[in-house]
């Protein structure tokens, strides 16, 4: 895990070498943006607000998965913990990015402002459990795919692209788990949109 | 304020280097960068987003070719079907990808035979299929990562974002079909091994 994490995050600050500034916050949703600070170039600001955004989003993502994980049999729990773990990643890696760049990372909210804005108090089961995370996947899906041709940093793009196939690799191991590892219900179709959801960039 | 925007400056410097070297580092297996089918992408002497695309109608033209081979040669046995599926979803890539090469005024390159995808030759088993279309997979990871950098149109750039989920979703179904991990990396670049 903990070279997992270093691997991300330098992953990340390597494909964000071009941005330099700090970003006022975007609001989700779900899960709220983060402060502000000062800028400089429009384009860099807006980039900000984006990662500042994914970051929160994130971190909405980890609250939801600790629900999740805690309600897995003891056969699925594994996979539930493993993409916990990067969905974790995901929000120290932003979170580094955004403090390195001069902006000032999301405040994780508590657990019961997530249990209100995520309805974390609905599952009740499993297969509530599963229902929900991949609604989660899809709904990060869209909100990375959505928010990627708006990022004007082309390293950036790079990252998000990659944020959106782990997220995308997350549904497709959450349906195998629903449904006994049904490739035609894993991988559906050849585009990969998500589903507007609770998370906007 | 002036010496904290030299500090971001310099970070920057360093962010585009290390970038740099992420470039040159996430390439496809050493098996496959001298074939035919990636030498479509790297010979290509069309620049910007028609380079990008060019390169990509390659790669995923080859990764229809190996999926069609596999499931023709029967060798997922009774999971021939999932590389009929993904042939088609690669398929629908490589059309989608075709057309907008086309609007930008370039020409798609030929499709590879199957015996110019170096190593694909070699595959005799349903084990080493699977670790093929793993290989493939990355490859298209790869080239979508780093060329999603460089796309300049926003619907382009949000094609690549759309198939790379997809890509993401067939490497899972290969990996469980290999008993390894589904997702072993949390940041996918198509650099990963397996």
């Amino acid at each position: 895990m903990n070279v997992e994490t270093q691997i991300s995050r330098r992953r990340l600050f390597q494909g964000l070498g071009l941005a330099t500034v700090a970003g006022a916050p975007v609001l989700l949703a779900a899960c709220g943006g983060s402060d502000t600070s000062t800028s400089s170039s429009s384009d860099e600001v807006s980039d900000l607000k984006i990662v500042q955004s994914a970051q929160a989003m994130e971190l909405a993502m980890v609250a939801g998965y600790t629900k999740v994980a805690a309600l897995l049999d003891p056969k699925s729990a594994p996979l539930g913990q493993e993409i916990l773990t990067q969905e974790k990643a995901h929000a120290t890696g932003l979170a580094t990015v955004v403090g390195d760049l001069g902006g000032k990372p999301a405040a994780p909210k508590s657990d019961a402002e997530y249990e209100q804005a995520l309805g974390l108090a609905g599952l009740k089961n499993q297969a509530d459990a599963l229902k929900f995370a991949d609604d989660l996947e899809n709904a990060a899906i869209f909100a990375y795919v959505d928010a990627v041709a708006r990022l004007t940093n082309g390293d950036l793009r790079g990252t998000f692209c990659s944020l959106a196939t782990d997220e995308a690799e997350h549904g497709a191991v959450l349906i195998g788990l629903e449904t006994g590892n049904a490739p035609a219900k894993q991988s559906p179709a050849a585009f990969v949109t998500g589903t507007k959801g609770a998370f906007t960039l | 304020m002036i010496e904290q925007e030299a500090t971001r400056r310099e970070a920057v410097r360093r962010g585009l280097l290390a970038g740099g070297a992420i470039a040159s580092a996430a390439v496809v297996p050493a098996a496959f960068r001298s074939s035919r089918a990636f030498g479509q992408a790297d010979t290509s002497t069309a620049s910007g987003d028609t380079g990008i695309i060019e390169g990509a109608v390659g790669i995923e033209q080859t990764a229809v070719v190996v999926y069609r081979t596999i499931a023709a040669r029967g060798l997922l046995g009774p999971a021939t079907p999932v590389a009929e599926l993904f042939a088609k979803q690669e398929q629908e890539h490589a059309d989608a990808l075709i057309a907008a090469l086309k609007g930008l005024g370039g020409t798609p390159p030929a499709k590879p035979l199957p015996t110019d995808i170096p190593g694909f030759t070699e595959v005799q088993s349903g084990p080493e299929a699977l670790a093929f279309a793993v290989s493939i997979e990355n490859q298209e990871l790869a080239h979508y990562i780093e060329g999603v950098k460089k796309l300049e149109d926003p619907n382009l750039i949000k094609a690549v974002a759309q198939i790379v989920g997809n890509e993401g979703q067939h490497l899972v179904v290969l990996r469980q079909a290999l008993s390894t991990d589904p997702m072993p990396v949390s940041l996918p670049t198509g650099e990963e091994k397996t």
